[in-house]
């Protein structure tokens, strides 16, 4: 039963998981929707996880499977478990250089454009703060899959970029002068 | 150089820290003496901090434990009729904030038996239970106080039963008791006296036992319910102490919010 220990998990883990139900969503409605509805489920469940580690895990995949729920009955699941982006060759490579130098809006707005797969698993890691291992066992892949996704879904974050007018940030050496 | 030792995906899983501690050394290395590479894991930590920053922004609505009250005047907020299925959301979210709210500020849960109140509270469950009792033995006689009314209307209850009850030698508690479907059954406690302070909404929940206490105008005011859905009940006693502060009849928005949280008793 949901317990002050859960409450005191959920307080600290609720705007990472506010911040996946975001990078899942392309509305700030539905995020909050999802989220709301994560949570509330996350209070009625009977058993929840007595482990900070797989309560953890188990509110985030809470949250996915709403997410997913929502793509089925909206029947818009196929764009995640047949995202072409998936399957595409690795051809994008991350450049350096001034032109890279973006500031983050830039950079969550080129996030919002990537496919729902590479959303998903980025915002895993670098948002909820997994581990690959973690990711792939919430996931159910291999973990050389994870690593592999997380890497296509930011070179495609870098190509987008690359496309798109951005702003520069200061580079370094200009702050220095 | 070989070319897979700095692949995307390797220098990924770098800035990542999923490297073992052999291969992250060996890439620094790299780094210090390839430009290019220590460029593209210099893009790979800005497009990491941007996604990061995504995880910063505060949830809707939801309250730090010590600040209860704008939980609820978020959730009253008057709700958009241009559209019916925003306007859905609106109410499903409402009824949220106001459960998720509770739980992580105001609802104190405690383990199950045993059941362990102050006298004063004692004494109102008692008073609640017997009053249940009383119910199925001689049935209801209705009574309907001006302001509860289309609050409680609203949450599927109805008003059977007003009147002084009086604990010990001087107190005298007004007790609106409600029944509604479902066997669910609602106390409502009403004691003057109580000074002049004001004392923010608290939620106990102990097993099938739900009440709630509170204190505004002078009065203090206690809500205690057996085997009520966790949400609706919280959901009531938000909207009671809102009218009991307003000294109003709940506004559209939370008798629209009280009717979403209509749920079944389970005894």
């Amino acid at each position: 039963m949901f317990d002050a220990q859960h409450q005191a998990w959920l307080e600290e883990m609720r705007r990472k998981l506010f911040g996946y139900a975001c990078a899942l969503c392309t509305d700030t409605a539905s995020a909050e929707d999802l989220y709301q509805d994560a949570m509330l489920r996350a209070m009625a469940a009977p058993n929840p996880p007595d482990d900070p580690r797989r309560y953890r895990l188990w509110m985030f995949r809470l949250l996915r499977n709403l997410w997913i729920d929502r793509l089925r009955r909206d029947r818009r699941l196929d764009e995640l478990l047949n995202d072409p982006a998936l399957a595409a060759p690795d051809e994008a490579r991350i450049t350096g250089g001034e032109q890279s130098a973006v500031n983050r809006l830039a950079v969550r707005q080129a996030f919002m454009q990537l496919s729902k797969a590479h959303r998903d698993v980025l915002a895993l890691v670098d948002i909820g703060g997994f581990s690959y291992d973690e990711a792939a066992e919430l996931l159910d892949l291999p973990r050389g899959t994870v690593m592999s996704r997380i890497s296509r879904a930011r070179s495609a974050m870098a190509s987008i970029l690359a496309d798109v007018p951005v702003v520069a940030l200061p580079l370094r050496r200009e702050r220095g002068q | 150089m070989r070319p897979e030792m700095a692949s995307d995906a390797r220098l990924s899983a770098y800035v990542d820290g999923e490297l073992s501690p052999e291969d992250a050394a060996d890439l620094a290395r790299l780094a210090v003496i390839d430009p290019e590479v220590a460029a593209r894991i210099a893009v790979l930590h800005q497009l990491k901090a941007g996604v990061a920053d995504l995880g910063h922004g505060e949830p809707p609505d939801l309250q730090m434990p010590d600040l209860p009250m704008p939980a609820r005047r978020a959730a009253a907020r008057p709700v958009p009729r241009a559209n019916g299925g925003r306007r859905g959301l609106v109410l499903r979210l409402a009824v949220a904030v106001l459960a998720l709210a509770a739980v992580l500020g105001w609802v104190n849960l405690q383990p199950g038996d045993p059941v362990q109140t102050e006298p004063g509270l004692a004494a109102q469950i008692a008073g609640h239970d017997a009053w249940a009792r009383a119910l199925e033995r001689d049935g209801a006689s209705p009574l309907a106080p001006e302001w509860l009314e289309g609050m409680m209307r609203a949450t599927g209850l109805r008003l059977v039963h007003a009147a002084p009850v009086r604990w010990g030698e001087q107190t005298e508690v007004m007790h609106y008791a409600f029944v509604g479907a479902n066997n669910c059954r609602l106390s409502l406690f009403e004691q003057p006296g109580a000074g002049v302070g004001e004392l923010a909404l608290s939620v106990t929940i102990q097993a099938e036992l739900l009440t709630a206490r509170w204190q505004v105008h002078g009065f203090a005011y206690s809500l205690v319910a057996r085997n009520m859905d966790r949400e609706r009940f919280v959901t009531i006693a938000a909207a009671a102490h809102d009218v009991t502060h307003a000294r109003a009849p709940a506004g559209a928005a939370l008798i629209a919010s009280l009717q979403a949280a209509r749920q079944r008793c389970s005894a």
